[in-house]
């Protein structure tokens, strides 16, 4: 199962396993990540999933959606360039490595 | 209460899960409704049971079970919200009674109106409006809490998001207070459509001369490419005010009647202001007070029951927050919990979207009440008047204080 890197909003670092075709969000509550709660459960609707996913080792998730960018820009509060919804977001094998940060608010 | 034959009941519901419950009507002699709901756990230990009255309808005790219902719009359609059904309606609300993916489509419109990071300044005059609120009655020593101050503060904000007068507030109130409690029928039709033509005629006006507020976003929407109808414009507008009304009337309700009985909390609040955050987070996970119907749309099963597409199945809040196998020793209150888990504002693609808002009322109702009332209990203890329904609440509540 690719490993995927959260790092929550004290700094503290998590490596965590995903089930392939699961998302950013359900890996990260699966395992209690603090600062995401993916209140909507995925319908892009609550911005309880926000990270911020950087280029590391080449993992390069598939760009926003029109409709991800849209809701990130009305939800989050100084959307970044790697702002990212994490519910929208499907782990699979390329994701290997994958390190993604938790806002801390 | 009691489990019984001669209500009829669908074929695929066996003998052993009905029990005879009218949510509406609990009984009448009871000051705690969330323990209330307790008792069912203890009547149907399976988890699950069948209730003939109000058409027929589930009800699920667990709380993940209560949070897939309201969530999983694979199988629980929120096409119907409320059992019985709404006959007299005059169009589905929206975006409540939709379903994915075009419930999207509407939620967008108002939630950059609702999100935490544009909500400073509806703060502020919620704010400077509590404060006036509470020092107006403040010398007398008792108010009828309700009508003197909860009822009010959610009208002015709703007024205040729209850009409507603030002059139109009493009227307003009235209209939503009919909607809500009135026992006539007609009466309720009467409000509906007065409530619906306030909203219809300035409608039209922001369409001519649209403005930054959230009544002039919602009329001039595009719609996946198209422009919003006016029936729709009307439902998503109404359905703003339906969510913020009854909801935040009734959990200011539940808060005071809770801190004028439990001095230990206020006097936690007043020495630590920091627990305001989290005692607005515990308070709602114990007076979770919302439920709302879906339909099932697919055969399905739950907690070991057969439901069958076509049946309304009931989705109360409250039994997550309470829920011993979600929280150790639930009943209790307590500020310092690692954390309060609750469902208070739904779960799924129906979150509530007004959820940042009604967190900063209430924080604002907690922060300048308990710097000026510390002290206050209630009236009497025998005038509880607690409404059950979609949004329970407290009918009146008298409080008084050293003046
Ligand atoms: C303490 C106060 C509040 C509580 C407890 C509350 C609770 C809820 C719940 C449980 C739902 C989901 C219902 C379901 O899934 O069937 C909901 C939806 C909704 N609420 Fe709130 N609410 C509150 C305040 C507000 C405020 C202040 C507003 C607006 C200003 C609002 C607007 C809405 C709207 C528009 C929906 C429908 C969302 C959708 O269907 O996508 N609510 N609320
Ligand atoms: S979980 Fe709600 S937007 Fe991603």
């Amino acid at each position: 199962m690719p490993t995927i890197t959260f790092v929550d909003p004290h700094g503290i670092e998590h490596d965590v396993e995903g089930d392939v075709g699961q998302s950013l969000m359900t890996v990260a509550v699966n395992h209690d990540i603090p600062g995401i709660e993916g209140e909507c459960g995925g319908e892009m609707a609550c911005g309880t999933c926000h990270v911020y996913v950087a280029d590391t080792a080449g993992c390069v998730p598939p760009p926003r959606t029109t409709d991800e960018a849209e809701m990130l820009e009305v939800l989050i509060d100084g959307v970044k360039p790697t702002s990212r919804l994490g519910c929208q977001i499907r782990v699979g094998p390329e994701l290997d490595g994958l390190s993604v940060t938790v806002p801390s608010e | 209460m009691t489990a019984t034959k001669d209500l009829s009941r669908p074929a695929h519901v066996p003998t052993e899960l009905v029990i005879d419950f009218d949510w509406f009507n609990f009984g009448t002699k009871f000051d705690d409704l969330q323990l209330e709901w307790e008792r069912l756990r203890e009547k149907a230990p399976g988890g699950i049971f069948w209730t003939p009255r109000n058409g027929g309808h589930w009800v699920p005790l667990g709380g993940e079970d209560v949070a897939t219902v309201l969530s999983d719009y694979t199988r629980f359609s929120a096409i119907d919200i409320y059992i019985p059904a709404n006959v007299n309606r005059t169009a589905q609300l929206i975006p409540i009674e939709m379903d994915p993916p075009e419930q999207l489509d509407f939620r967008k419109i108002i939630i950059p109106f609702l999100a935490s990071k544009n909500l400073q300044p509806v703060e502020d005059r919620a704010r400077a409006l509590t404060i006036s609120l509470i020092e107006g009655f403040l010398a007398r020593g008792e108010c009828e809490f309700v009508s003197e101050f909860a009822a009010i503060l959610p009208v002015a904000v709703f007024l205040d998001l729209m850009g409507l007068p603030q002059d139109d507030r009493e009227m307003l109130r009235g209209f939503g207070e009919q909607i809500t409690r009135s026992s006539d029928p007609e009466q309720r039709l009467n409000s509906q459509k007065a409530l619906e033509g306030y909203l219809l005629g300035w409608m039209e006006q922001r369409r001519q001369d649209p403005g930054d507020d959230l009544l002039s976003a919602i009329v001039t929407a595009d719609v996946n490419g198209r422009e919003i109808t006016e029936t729709e414009a009307l439902m998503l507008a109404m359905n703003v005010l339906l969510g913020g009304l009854d909801t935040v009337v009734n959990m200011l309700g539940f808060f005071a009647l809770f801190l004028a009985r439990n001095p230990g909390h206020r006097k936690q609040l007043i020495e630590n202001p920091e627990l305001v955050k989290p005692a607005v987070e515990e308070l709602m996970r114990r007076h979770s007070i919302v439920a709302n119907g879906r339909r099932v749309i697919q055969d399905t099963e739950m907690s070991g029951a057969q439901l069958r597409a076509g049946d309304m199945i009931l989705g109360s809040t409250v039994l997550y927050g309470t829920d011993a196998s979600i929280t150790s020793d639930p009943f209790t209150v307590d500020f310092e919990r690692e954390s309060s888990k609750h469902i208070a504002f739904g779960k799924g693609n129906h979150v509530c979207p007004g959820q940042h808002l009604a967190r900063r009322e209430l924080k604002v109702f907690l922060e300048e009440w308990m710097k000026r009332i510390p002290d206050f209990s209630l009236q009497s203890t025998d005038q509880l008047q607690i409404a059950v329904g979609h949004v329970a609440g407290l009918t009146s509540l008298e409080l008084r204080w050293p003046s």
